[in-house]
């Protein structure tokens, strides 16, 4: 886990070298004013979330734009989260949504297939290990799901929720999510055959 | 290798490579907690989208800088909605404040408004006034650099989407417009 951050006067993050805090601690402090215990959370949840979110949207810049609403959703909402202790799934719903809102309101207009491989290259980071032409090609196939499939394959197998967790996430049932989950394998199975060796 | 391994050992492997980190820079922090300081704020110190004509909000920039000290507000530029190659050139500075210019021809309104993410889409908070040309309404408005949405209402009832800006349509078909404010990178417009 990476350490907690605190904002310093300049307006600098700066790590906290405290004990981590329990999410349950950070979220009643924040309740009450504390603002760099909203940081910390900021902190904690931004890697995961910009990661579902990149990958759903394709894009790093919309994911950022979906990623800021999204917390700035959260501290708003603050009061609603009904167990603190289990933030980063309230928060995990909120993703979900601003995604799917993101996106519906993008819509035709710019609906893509990113076919650019630079475009592609930039949507996965450089840093990564796995090789540039593999990603491109996956995330390729992964933006030509629908988005319902898209979103159930990337919180079963990536996000790695259980279903139950999936359930609670995005409001669909069990049966439903297998499903989907099901039949995104089944074609990325048939996009990717031959690209991806296993 | 029974056909159930085979398929499991494919899904990982495409798994394996979307579950490659992607790390966020310290920017993306700073504008977040920008925008909850500016919420956790009292109402009297947080910025808020005002309307007057461009010369009086000239000359409130220019007493502003004067109040720097009393917070982390700063006022850049202005930027005109709709005109990309100016909204693209103003710098992106973590708490910067970018002053925008919202134009509309409507010769025949009676009373113009604008409505936006910024304002909460309320139809009384900021209203355009008649500019020196005839039948073109402005209003400048203070605005936090990333994405905002907003339309224009014409006497209280016609909902107009910038003519001059990039429009998007809602799950419901109403047309509203896009401005990015304080970005470099021409493909965020």
């Amino acid at each position: 886990m990476p350490p907690d951050v605190t904002r310093g006067t300049s307006g600098a993050v700066i790590p906290d070298m405290r004990e981590p805090q329990a999410d349950g601690v950070l979220v009643r402090a924040a309740r009450r004013g504390d603002v760099q215990a909203f940081a910390a959370l900021v902190h904690r949840y931004r890697d995961r979330h910009v990661r579902f979110a990149i990958r759903m949207l394709g894009s790093r810049d919309d994911a950022e734009d979906v990623l800021q609403s999204v917390f700035l959703r959260a501290y708003r909402n603050l009061g609603a989260c009904e167990e603190p202790e289990r933030f980063g799934a309230w928060l995990h719903r909120i993703v979900v949504n601003e995604c799917r809102t993101f996106a519906t309101r993008r819509g035709a207009r710019e609906l893509k297939l990113v076919r650019d491989e630079a475009v592609l290259a930039a949507t996965i980071e450089p840093t990564l290990e796995s090789d540039p032409a593999l990603r491109a090609e996956i995330q390729r196939a992964l933006a030509r799901l629908p988005a319902d499939l898209r979103e159930a394959f990337l919180l079963k197998h990536v996000e790695d929720l259980s279903y139950d967790e999936m359930a609670e996430a995005t409001g669909a049932g069990v049966s439903a999510l297998k499903m989907r989950v099901k039949r995104a394998c089944e074609q990325l199975r048939q996009q990717l055959e031959g690209v991806v060796h296993d | 290798m029974t056909d159930r391994m085979h398929d499991d050992r494919f899904i990982e492997r495409v798994a394996e490579v979307l579950r490659e980190p992607e790390v966020l820079d310290v920017e993306f922090e700073r504008r977040v907690m920008a925008s909850v300081e500016a919420e956790a704020m009292p109402w009297w110190s947080r910025a808020r989208s005002i309307s007057m004509t461009p010369r009086r909000m000239l000359a409130l920039a220019a007493a502003f800088a004067g109040f720097m000290v009393l917070g982390t507000l700063g006022i850049s530029r202005t930027v005109t909605a709709g005109d990309r190659t100016a909204a693209v050139a103003a710098a992106a500075v973590p708490d910067t404040v970018f002053l925008v210019r919202f134009v509309l021809a409507a010769p025949t309104a009676q009373r113009v408004s604008l409505v936006g993410d910024f304002n909460g889409w309320s139809r009384g908070a900021t209203l355009l006034e008649p500019s020196g040309d005839a039948g073109v309404w402005t209003a400048a408005v203070p605005l936090r650099a990333g994405r905002h949405e907003y339309a224009f209402v014409v006497d209280g009832e016609h909902w107009v989407a910038d003519p001059s800006a990039l429009r998007m349509r809602d799950e419901f078909g109403t047309e509203s417009s896009v401005i990015r404010v304080g970005s470099s990178r021409p493909s965020d417009i």
